[in-house]
């Protein structure tokens, strides 16, 4: 599998902190590279959230995630302060990139860039949709 | 030689939309790659050496959706050995088709010298059972 190269972005559409809890650390004593998938899809929901949106009700589709990348950077540990940006990239006819940038203001050292695609997905008919205009016009 | 192990996929699994986590494909992966490492005895020769696996970089390929009561066909090989990563190729197939694919590639960390080591031709010999024929 070719290693995807993920680029910092600009500028970013949304921004919510997380702290480490002991549940997310591993037999490493940091922050589980599983964790950080979780802490993505937790900045996620509340992204659409601040648009009155969620992951099955995305409007008027849902959401299916495609595929993840993580590039682990630093490590996190107990009660560290997580800060996870995210900007929306390369929107196409069905589905669009979400790229998380995930800093650690308490050693102030970037934890993880990553990123996952999103696809449209009508999971009552289980097929893929467009994506919606309303999201285009909002983050084109 | 690839690795498998079969994995019962239960209810604590899935998630609130139906189907298994995201990131809990990630724990099925590392519970693989540890039974693959414990069936070599690398866990215990890593440790040895002070060594200890820190991820560096995933890539997650999600092709279907797992569910409850899904046995869940997870095979691991070696993937690339560059200078100081090792990397893992690892899937699941459910009923033959292929869900979720992932490359998981590592750093070994000197737990003593708090840094990644060179891996030398001696590492590299260690992982040879998990070698793709």
């Amino acid at each position: 599998m070719p290693r995807i190269k993920i680029e910092t972005p600009e500028s970013y559409a949304f921004e919510t902190n997380l702290e480490v809890r002991v549940t997310d650390l591993n037999y490493g004593n940091h922050l589980g590279n599983d964790k950080v998938l979780s802490y993505m899809q937790e900045a996620r929901v509340q992204f659409f959230r601040s648009y009155n949106m969620s992951e099955l009700d995305f409007w008027g589709t849902s959401l299916i995630q495609g595929d993840a990348a993580i590039s682990y950077k630093s490590e996190g540990f107990l009660n560290d302060s997580i800060k996870i940006e995210i900007a929306v990239n390369d929107i196409s006819n069905s589905s669009f990139d979400l790229v998380y940038t995930l800093t650690n203001k308490t050693t102030d050292k970037v934890l993880a860039l990553a990123k996952t695609r999103m696809v449209c997905f009508d999971y009552d008919n289980r097929k893929v949709t467009s994506v919606p205009e309303t999201f285009k016009t909002l983050f084109v | 030689m690839i690795h498998t192990l079969n994995k019962l996929v239960c209810g604590f699994h899935c998630d609130a939309y139906g189907h298994v986590n995201n990131a809990r494909y990630l724990e099925f992966f590392e519970e693989a790659r540890w039974t693959a490492l414990n069936d070599y005895d690398l866990v215990q020769k890593l440790h040895a050496r002070q060594l200890q696996f820190f991820v560096v970089n995933i890539n997650v390929d999600f092709k279907k959706p797992v569910v409850t009561d899904d046995v869940a066909f997870i095979s691991t090989h070696l993937g690339n050995i560059k200078r100081k990563t090792i990397s893992f190729i690892q899937t699941i197939e459910v009923s033959g088709q292929t869900t979720t694919k992932a490359e998981v590639t590592f750093v070994l960390f000197d737990t003593k010298e708090k840094r990644a080591v060179s891996i030398t031709d001696d590492l590299i010999a260690l992982f040879k059972p998990l070698e793709h024929a």
